[in-house]
């Protein structure tokens, strides 16, 4: 138990079949992962959480009730404020994405869970449907005027070779930042909160001065968990905000 | 007025009152405090109290996503036209070029969603006259 060497931060990333369908024979094999699970997890508690506290329907909410149309405003005013009224017609998307990320990450924050959001692929699919939307339904709207994203106004002719294709890798680009950094920040706190536990256990194999040593990285694990809270919070946010800005430029195309 | 290198227009007006600018003052903070404190009149705040570190891994991730798709377009455009490397040297700093475009894109959303407080500096004003 004291051997440091047990100590493996990686380790809680690890993906592992639950059951899966077909096989070798079949030719296909789709698993059910640890990582389905908690996708599963997340939307049953989102979806219970919602239908429960929403039934009663109370013209002066109960607690519940307060906390899920706080949840509603807080989501209606920031795609609002970022994508402005026409934006609405996206409000459940944005709205089910962000309780999806912010109850994937505050799940991960319980000890033996899995963090769905700390793998990059999910997080990349994540964008993706958001970037899909954003172009599938800016060229519904706009039709080819939707390509006038990558022509800034007001630009002189000569140097449009230039611009749009900075504009157009500008562009590609906000899928990739968009995943690495939900992913990034989940990644590196759930292996930092880690590693400094880890360092609890090693410094204890070390007897009574080990004991006190331990103090150090214990109260550091525990400012670590609060600032896993905040960023667990924060990337929700940050994902959901993104998310609305980009749909504007799908909305208004003119910079 | 010179005696003030951060004044707002409720502040001005409570230094000419008088014998009394020193109450007032102290109340127009305190009520741009609350005011600060509970988000009226910013829609936008949520945005403000982002911590350092979220915002600097935004702009990181901003700059270094752009450099990575340049380089993947290249890199894929030389396989295709057997080119290699200028495609993708080329397409490296668009990439740069864009990472920058990102940067300064982002910064400019954040500095638009900061919320001004009569206790913020903002360095010397139009109205300041040999006090700065």
């Amino acid at each position: 138990m004291a051997d440091p060497n047990k100590v493996d931060p990686i380790h809680q990333f690890a993906i592992t079949d639950i059951f899966s369908i077909g096989g070798e024979g079949a030719g296909f094999n789709i698993a059910f992962t640890n990582s389905s699970l908690f996708m599963v997890i997340t939307v049953l508690a989102i979806s219970s959480f919602l239908i429960l506290s929403t039934s009663g329907r109370g013209l002066v909410p109960g607690r519940l009730q307060l906390l899920s149309e706080m949840l509603y405003e807080f989501v209606a005013n920031m795609v609002r404020s970022s994508a402005g009224t026409e934006g609405m017609k996206f409000f459940p998307f944005v709205f089910s994405l962000f309780m999806f990320v912010l109850v994937a990450n505050l799940l991960g924050m319980v000890p033996y869970f899995f963090t769905v959001t700390s793998h990059i692929i999910v997080t990349f699919a994540l964008a993706m449907l958001v970037i899909t939307v954003v172009l599938v339904y800016g060229f519904m709207k706009n039709g080819l005027g939707f390509l006038k994203l990558f022509v800034p106004a007001g630009v002189p002719g000569y140097v449009l070779p230039i611009v749009i294709p900075i504009e157009i890798v500008s562009f590609l680009s906000r899928p990739i930042s968009l995943s690495v950094r939900l992913f990034a920040n989940m990644l590196a706190g759930h292996i930092t909160l880690k590693v400094f536990a880890g360092f609890i256990v090693t410094l204890s194999s070390f007897g009574f001065v080990g004991w006190l040593g331990a103090i150090l990285p214990f109260s550091m694990t525990v400012a670590l968990t609060a600032l896993e809270f905040l960023v667990s919070a924060l990337q929700a946010y940050v994902f959901a905000v993104l998310t609305s800005m980009y749909l504007n430029d799908a909305i208004h195309p003119s910079h | 007025m010179s005696n003030s290198t951060k004044s707002t227009s409720d502040k001005k007006a409570s230094t000419s009152i008088g014998s009394r600018s020193e109450d007032t003052r102290a109340l127009a903070e305190k009520i741009n405090l609350a005011k600060k404190d509970a988000g009226i009149g910013n829609e936008k705040k949520s945005e403000s109290h982002l911590t350092g570190h979220a915002r600097a891994v935004r702009l990181g991730t901003e700059f270094i996503a752009a450099i990575l798709v340049g380089f993947g377009i290249g890199y894929f455009a030389d396989l295709i036209f057997g080119s290699s490397p200028w495609i993708m040297l080329v397409m490296v700093l668009v990439g740069f070029a864009a990472g920058v475009l990102n940067v300064v894109r982002s910064a400019n959303e954040m500095n638009a969603a900061v919320v001004i407080t009569p206790d913020m500096d903002l360095g010397p004003e139009d109205d300041d006259v040999g006090n700065g």
